[in-house]
């Protein structure tokens, strides 16, 4: 026959369904060795709820003003942050992490723009005799290839 | 009405040093208490009990509200209590095998004296005295099962939250400490 363990336990401290209960009862009533489990683990729980020592005193005033004392111990450079002067240095310090940032993107996208104007210019040396037709001024010359073929068929003329 | 203890908790996370001031006078003795009956140390289950104030002002929004808020208390208690004991185990062993024992208490002398014939007082203080000398003998998730259920008088699911285990297996360190206490004492 197996002995009761763990559900002895659970029947000792009440907190078995009633179906179980009943179960643990049935066995009990029909095993020797269980019940006299049941008795000195009884007397054992027993005995120990009722001379539970309490501990030695305790002066809880000065006990909180140690804990206090401790908890303003643990984050010191948090509470140093918050200081007027060493949160301005790191304000200030931050606005000037941005403002290099800032200023470089500035400057990056001024040197791509300077390029157009001067690619331009190369472009338009290399197609002089263009300015000599207003016609062709009005045209988008790298889409119409078939006009600039044709240029020396075209004949000066006056504005119209 | 009184904000619940979980409530509290949930200021404290706020940073509320008023919700936290009133945890502290909750449960100060009942962290004290049990810190004491693991590592059987008063000055000891001082800074215990104050670590477990520190760390649950720390990490007082990772509570979650989940469980109750004494479960997770009594879990900060045991852990700390543990890792403590853990901790200076050698040298505590070290310093007792060294010295007497005057740190620690006279358990018989704090007991209430019950009203019995002199010789039956005699005998129950003998006896319950070399029971929880037994019972400071046990392997320590023992113990803090013990304590846990005669001392703060959790039942099996409450051990279980605080132990971080199933209720199973409070139920097994129990049975196995009752076991032992058995043996200890000679009533086998």
């Amino acid at each position: 026959m197996e002995h009761l363990t763990t559900d002895l336990i659970a029947y000792l401290m009440d907190e078995l369904a009633p179906a179980e209960r009943q179960r643990v009862e049935a066995h009990l009533a029909g095993c020797a060795d269980c019940r006299d489990q049941r008795d000195s683990f009884r007397t054992l729980l027993d005995g120990l709820r009722a001379s539970v020592p309490p501990p030695p005193e305790v002066h809880w005033g000065q006990w909180r003003a140690e804990l206090r004392g401790r908890l303003e111990a643990r984050a010191p450079w948090r509470r140093w942050l918050l200081r007027p002067v060493p949160a301005m240095l790191v304000a200030g310090l931050a606005a000037s992490l941005i403002a290099v940032v800032w200023l470089g993107q500035e400057r990056e996208t001024s040197r791509t723009a300077d390029r157009a104007p001067v690619e331009e210019v190369v472009l338009g040396d290399q197609f002089d005799f263009l300015r000599q037709y207003s016609l062709l001024e009005r045209l988008d010359f790298l889409e119409d290839i078939d006009v600039i073929d044709q240029l020396d068929r075209l004949a000066p003329h006056g504005e119209g | 009405m009184d904000p619940s203890d979980e409530v509290l908790c949930q200021r404290v996370a706020e940073r509320d040093d008023v919700a936290f001031e009133l945890l502290v006078s909750r449960y100060q003795q009942r962290a004290y208490r049990l810190a004491w009956s693991i590592l059987r140390d008063a000055d000891e289950a001082r800074d215990v009990a104050q670590e477990v104030f520190i760390r649950l002002y720390k990490r007082a929004g990772s509570f979650g509200g989940r469980a109750r808020f004494s479960t997770w208390f009594y879990r900060l208690v045991v852990n700390l209590s543990l890792d403590h004991q853990r901790r200076g185990r050698w040298w505590r062993r070290l310093v007792r095998d060294a010295g007497d024992d005057d740190d620690q208490p006279d358990l018989t002398t704090r007991l209430p004296a019950p009203t019995l014939d002199p010789i039956d007082t005699l005998e129950w203080e003998r006896q319950t005295k070399r029971l929880w000398a037994a019972v400071d003998q046990l392997a320590p998730r023992q113990r803090a099962a013990v304590l846990l259920h005669v001392q703060e008088g959790l039942p099996t699911r409450d051990v279980a939250a605080a132990l971080e285990c199933s209720e199973a297996t409070v139920r097994v360190h129990l049975h196995r400490a009752l076991n032992a206490l058995k043996k200890s004492l000679g009533k086998e």
